[in-house]
């Protein structure tokens, strides 16, 4: 049953050192790019010059969309594949819940879990902006953080599948990161390199991060991108099927 | 029956490692998995328990069908697992995982475990990553023996445990009997299966070659030895009864699992000049059936 804590105790037994550790990663990369922030917005050679608010969409664009994307990817991995690698698949598999309970579970808590990551923002950066004399408001971050969010827990279900698919974290990864690589780079490129084509230009990056939404002076996130956070839904929700799909008739 | 395969059939790529498998285990008692490495016990028990599926055929285990996820994960509540290589959650400590199994199983005995921990020396402060395989299989069995079970099943239990630590394991298994629930093991121990079991099935490149009580190996299981004065008839030996015939110079050795008498008058009738029977042990049997199947 879906609903058994001692399913949820171990997935998050086994997740949180992951989550923990990336949670550190993001909380200093934001301190850092926060407190930072008067010498890298004078890198930005524009008139007129810089303001913070856009300074902070470009964080949200940058670094920590990187290391989000990244993270909730390495959160996807593993599971009872990596249960199989190390030994313990029987055990779990022999306790009295089903292939689908424990996926099921486990891409809640992940989902829980990348959700928290995405929201840090929403806490660090107004904080921290105190700390730099300016001021940030966390509506905005909130917004920011929730498209984030909403478009990307995709990458999530993209490690989930190809661990599943692949059987091993290490393989599982390697194409994950190699989907990424297409997924961001690889549109853009095909629509550049052949237009005849008619590729839709999607830009995963400035997807996540707003793109045009974002209002050019204030640097605020103005609309939301419902159809593309619709695409994005269907994709995770098919990952996530063909995932529980290939773990049920694996054999361990 | 408890367990029950009708055609049960694994296949890995080229490789078949359960065949047609028919497999009938009666409720209660012990009873004892056998048959030389690479001979599918494994395999079989693991498509028992929903780690592996099957490619063909059907299964059931306390009258759930191996096929029905949900129903198979309702049975396990009832069935104790000792696997092969005994890995626990490296991560948690003895104590943490006994508390997260008990969390899971509502028939849970606090009694027990205590009474078990202290029989084994379970040390719970210490992470399973750092137990000897030995103390992993005690943990195991503690895991195991501290819920209401009906049915307990063992991949090879004894490997790598001490003397000791052997017969603890068997006393153990001959509780879980006694008190009700049926126990299946798989086992290269054949002395341990004289000692404690009260069935016996004899698997062989992926087949049943043989399913008898003890009781019944014991009772009518005969090894017979007839002497010839020329070539023996072997062709006038086909009857009910009668297996694993050889012959070796004049005298022909067979293995009659029934109508022992009627065997041996044919033996006579047909010229031998010595017949001979005798009760034959479980490691002969065993022997005598995979050598025959090969």
């Amino acid at each position: 049953m879906v609903g058994d804590k001692a399913v949820w105790r171990k997935c998050w037994l086994e997740s949180r050192t992951r989550f923990f550790v990336v949670a550190v990663v993001i909380i200093c990369v934001l301190v850092w790019q926060i407190l930072d922030s008067q010498h890298r917005m004078g890198r930005f050679d524009r008139r007129p010059p810089l303001t913070f608010s856009e300074y902070v969409a470009f964080v949200f664009a940058g670094g920590f969309q990187t290391i989000w994307v990244g993270s909730v990817l390495f959160l996807g991995l593993g599971g009872i594949v990596r249960e199989a690698a190390l030994g313990t698949a029987a055990l779990t598999l022999t306790l009295p819940f089903r292939r689908r309970d424990w996926m099921g579970v486990r891409a809640t808590l992940g989902l829980l879990q990348a959700g928290a990551l995405a929201f840090i923002p929403v806490g660090v950066i107004p904080i921290c902006s105190l700390v730099v004399h300016r001021s940030y408001p966390p509506w905005e971050a909130l917004k920011f953080s929730g498209l984030l969010f909403a478009g990307g827990y995709l990458f999530f279900f993209l490690g989930f599948f190809w661990s599943a698919l692949l059987g091993s974290e290490l393989s599982g990864l390697a194409a994950a990161g190699v989907s990424l690589l297409l997924v961001f780079a690889a549109q853009d490129y095909l629509y550049r390199w052949f237009p005849s084509f008619n590729f839709p230009n999607f830009n995963m990056s400035a997807f996540l991060s707003g793109g045009d939404l974002v209002n050019r002076t204030t640097g605020f996130l103005e609309a939301w991108p419902w159809a593309a956070l619709v695409k994005c839904f269907a994709c995770a929700v098919f990952l996530f099927w063909a995932s529980v799909e290939i773990v049920d008739r694996r054999d361990f | 029956m408890i367990i029950e395969t009708k055609a049960l059939t694994k296949r890995f790529r080229s490789r078949i490692a359960v065949s047609d498998l028919d497999l009938a285990v009666p409720e209660s008692g012990i009873s004892a998995f056998l048959g030389p490495n690479g001979s599918g016990k494994t395999t079989t028990i693991r498509m028992l328990l929903g780690l592996a599926r099957p490619t063909s055929g059907s299964a059931s285990i306390l009258n759930s069908s191996i096929s029905d996820d949900a129903g198979l994960a309702a049975a396990r509540r009832r069935i104790g697992y000792i696997g092969e290589d005994k890995r626990l959650y490296g991560y948690m400590a003895a104590g943490e995982l006994l508390a997260f199994m008990r969390s899971i199983y509502p028939s849970w005995r606090d009694d027990r475990e205590r009474r078990f921990c202290k029989k084994f020396n379970v040390p719970l402060d210490q992470k399973c990553k750092a137990l000897s395989k030995g103390m992993r299989t005690k943990l195991a069995m503690v895991l195991a023996l501290s819920r209401q079970l009906e049915l307990l099943i063992l991949d090879e239990p004894s490997e790598g445990l001490d003397p000791v630590a052997t017969e603890q394991l068997l006393e153990s298994i001959i509780e879980v009997a006694a008190d009700g629930g049926s126990v299946f093991f798989s086992t290269h121990q054949l002395s341990d299966v004289e000692r404690i079991a009260d069935r016996m099935f004899i698997m062989h490149s992926g087949r049943l070659v043989l399913q008898s009580s003890m009781e019944d190996v014991r009772e009518n299981y005969r090894r017979i030895h007839a002497a010839f004065p020329c070539r023996p008839p072997i062709e006038h030996m086909t009857m009910v009864g009668v297996s694993n015939v050889r012959v070796e110079d004049h005298v022909m050795s067979l293995i009659a699992t029934q109508n022992v008498d009627t065997i041996l008058e044919r033996a006579r009738a047909l010229g031998a000049i010595s017949v001979q029977a005798r009760s034959i042990g479980v490691r002969e049997l065993f022997l005598e059936c995979v050598k025959g199947e090969s």
